[in-house]
């Protein structure tokens, strides 16, 4: 069991966050109380557009997103997550030789993720349909 | 800086709060997608545990765990959310209340 | 190297089914066939491997894997169910154009249950268990154009989530306190377990999780649903192969790990093995769907395993595990005779709804003889019928529990049998006493095949029990010893 530790020195240690808190919240406010007091006002239509990287704004900002998007979103997201275990694998892979079990392991799962992408592939998971 | 130790029970109740709040969500929301969400909560919350006793335990299985853990919940995820679709698909809704015709 | 031969089992069946997926992607449907005899031959190919090594003792891979009497003996039963639902489902999946996935997520599942078996250290009987608990709920919802299909998968599906959720917070706890994952060594800490608040929590939650997959009466909620809506021979994987790794992770987890907890568990056990096989089997009797009525006698006869649990004793839990064995033989040949109904209504009628209604059962003695025997000796069976494999398996466990001087279980689990023989034999009446609403089908030789298996396995453990208990006995003696 670990010792017990006083809880008071743990709120000091918060104290610079609490300072960058208030900081943050405080500032903001204070500039954009600044910008209206001293800049020009010009009004025209342009300025009250949505601004969408210089290009005229097209259609409602909520839509639907097509249901293809959740497949790729799934896939990457199965796919981000295993490649997770190469992490711990390549810390303890020094001192490992090439014709080690280590080695071998890895090719095993690597060999099993790329059926996995075979498979994806094949089916047409990966395949924009647009109807 | 270093920050001084955050004692063990604190953790723990952090945990035990996220875990409640999951299970709250399963006992009392209809909808498929907020049933997911909260199993990821519940699984996170056992994560934070594993992670703390791992800490403090001085022991590194607890943090492979949460590896493996973190690949499950995303293969569960995957899952439920292809479940959810091809109901959808059918249905048009993934409201628990809408589906009663398995009953005794 | 010895690790890779005793462990030659698990990887002939991953290898079968990367190879299934693989193929399957380059076939068309019609040729898609000979994935179903290619997964069957590679399930035979692991069952003999193992029937190899049956007598090896070993841990392996640094303290995680263990195999010895118990896993063989599990991983046996597994592969058994498994290779019936694999003959099986050649058929079922005729025409399909998914059949690669199919067998690939049974062959998974399959490889799930194996390792939880042979699982020494809570993280890999965790990932074994969802490894075969996702592959199941993929294989629930199979059919993706069918409501009854879908709905008993996402049931199943948000119950299993919600049960692994509860065993991870639970093995998180247990890994707190013992220090390690490593279930031999949580077993030397377990004193200080049982004397910690955070350690009883634990435990409930293990029994909460565990329970789910067993369908114990708190928890059973899911089952019957499940059974009923996933397809036939899905549901025969979920009753026979799927329940089993429950009891084996639970085995592992109770009688292994939490050895100090003996005289807790005792009475919550009682409790829940009373209530499980009383609700299961009054339940069962209003029900007019076949397989409805094997998931609530499924829930029961979990309720007369969990008696093993009760009395703990080394003859009860040789009972406990004798009945798993024969409860797989019965239930999956059950489940798979609903399949062949099902298969035969639907050839005369494509549009037929609730295939699996009593009415469908009406004269199939005469419309399908095969498929009639094998399900009046499946049920038979179940009740618990003389020179049958039921009849063994529950006087074992019953004399084992009088033994111990609990009596009173004793006499409640026989009254229970007793009720249960009434819906039993009511399929057995329809199958028999009424006439036959329709031309004689002949079986397809894949379902034939698998329910003569099925009997003969059933009548074998009936007539000729000793080997098989003897090597249960075996199997009890690692949960004993430790």
């Amino acid at each position: 069991m670990p010792e017990i530790i006083d809880t008071s020195s743990i709120i000091n240690s918060y104290v610079p966050v609490a300072i960058f808190l208030i900081v943050g919240v405080v500032m903001p406010p204070i500039t954009m109380l600044i910008v209206k007091f001293l800049s020009p006002r010009s009004k025209s239509k342009q300025k009250f557009t949505t601004y969408e990287s210089g290009s005229d704004p097209t259609g409602d900002a909520r839509i639907q997103f097509n249901v293809e998007y959740y497949i790729y979103a799934i896939a990457f997201v199965l796919f981000d997550v295993e490649i997770l275990f190469l992490y711990p694998w390549a810390t303890v892979y020094r001192g490992h030789g090439i014709t080690s079990i280590a080695t071998t392991a890895i090719l095993a799962f690597i060999v099993i993720m790329v059926i996995g992408f075979i498979y994806e592939w094949k089916k047409g998971a990966l395949q924009w349909s647009t109807k | 800086m270093i920050l001084p130790a955050i004692p063990l029970p604190f953790y723990l109740i952090l945990s035990t709060v996220v875990f409640s709040i999951g299970l709250l969500g399963i006992m009392t929301k209809q909808n498929g997608v907020r049933l997911l969400m909260c199993v990821e909560l519940m699984l996170n919350s056992a994560n934070i545990n594993l992670v703390a006793f791992s800490s403090y335990n001085n022991d590194i299985t607890g943090q492979v765990f949460v590896l493996f853990t973190i690949a499950l919940a995303a293969a569960e995820a995957a899952i439920g959310f292809g479940i959810f679709m091809a109901v959808y698909r059918m249905k048009y809704r993934i409201e628990l209340n809408d589906f009663n015709i398995l009953r005794w | 190297m010895n690790g890779i031969t005793l462990f030659a089992p698990e990887l002939t069946v991953v290898a079968t089914a990367l190879v299934v997926l693989l193929i399957g992607l380059f076939l068309n449907t019609e040729s898609k066939k000979v994935l179903g005899y290619l997964a069957s031959a590679g399930l035979f190919a692991s069952l003999v491997l193992t029937l190899m090594n049956l007598d090896a003792n070993a841990v392996m891979y640094s303290g995680t894997l263990t195999v010895d009497a118990l896993s063989q003996f599990f991983k046996i039963v597994f592969l058994i169910v498994a290779l019936l639902v694999s003959v099986a489902s050649i058929k079922y999946t005729e025409n399909n154009e998914h059949v690669e996935e199919y067998f690939t997520l049974v062959l998974l599942a399959v490889v799930g249950m194996m390792m939880v078996a042979s699982s020494n250290d809570l993280l890999v009987l965790f990932i074994s268990f969802e490894l075969a608990s996702i592959s199941t709920y993929a294989l629930a919802g199979f059919e993706r154009r069918n409501l009854k299909s879908l709905e008993s998968a996402m049931k199943y599906f948000i119950i299993g989530a919600l049960s692994s959720a509860l065993m991870l917070f639970g093995i998180s706890f247990v890994y707190g306190l013992a220090g390690t994952t490593n279930i031999p060594e949580i077993a030397q800490n377990s004193a200080m377990l049982v004397s910690s608040p955070l350690g009883i929590v634990s435990i409930v939650l293990l029994v909460a999780g565990f329970g789910f997959k067993i369908a114990l009466v708190p928890f059973h909620m899911w089952a019957p649903d499940t059974y009923e809506g996933s397809p036939s021979v899905v549901s025969s994987l979920l009753a026979a192969g799927s329940k089993k790794m429950g009891f084996v992770a639970a085995f592992k987890v109770f009688m292994i790990a939490l050895v100090a907890l003996k005289t807790e568990l005792t009475m919550a056990f009682a409790i829940l093995s009373v209530i499980t096989m009383t609700l299961g089997n009054v339940i069962a009797l209003s029900q007019n769907s076949v397989k409805r009525m094997l998931a609530y006698s499924s829930v029961a006869q979990a309720g007369y395993i969990s008696m093993a649990f009760v009395v703990m004793s080394p003859m009860a839990i040789t009972g406990g595990l004798f009945y798993i064995l024969s409860h797989g033989f019965m239930k999956a040949g059950a489940f798979l005779v609903t399949a062949v109904v099902g298969y035969m209504i639907l050839s005369e009628n494509r549009e037929a709804e609730n295939v699996d209604h009593l009415e469908n059962f009406k004269g199939l003695a005469k419309r399908m003889p095969i498929s009639a025997f094998s399900m009046m000796i499946f049920v038979f069976a179940l009740a618990g019928i003389p020179l049958t494999a039921g009849y063994m398996s529950k006087f074992v466990l019953f004399s084992s529990t009088i033994e111990a001087g609990l009596v009173w279980l004793a006499v409640i689990a026989i009254l229970n049998s007793a009720i249960s023989l009434y819906y039993y034999a009511r399929v057995v009446k329809y199958m028999y006493f009424y006439p036959a609403e329709g031309e004689r089908v002949s079986e397809p030789l894949p379902y034939a095949l698998t329910l003569i298996a099925a009997v003969v396995g059933v009548l074998i453990l009936g007539f000729w029990p000793e080997p098989f208990i003897q090597w249960a006995m075996e199997a009890a003696n690692v949960l004993i010893a430790t």
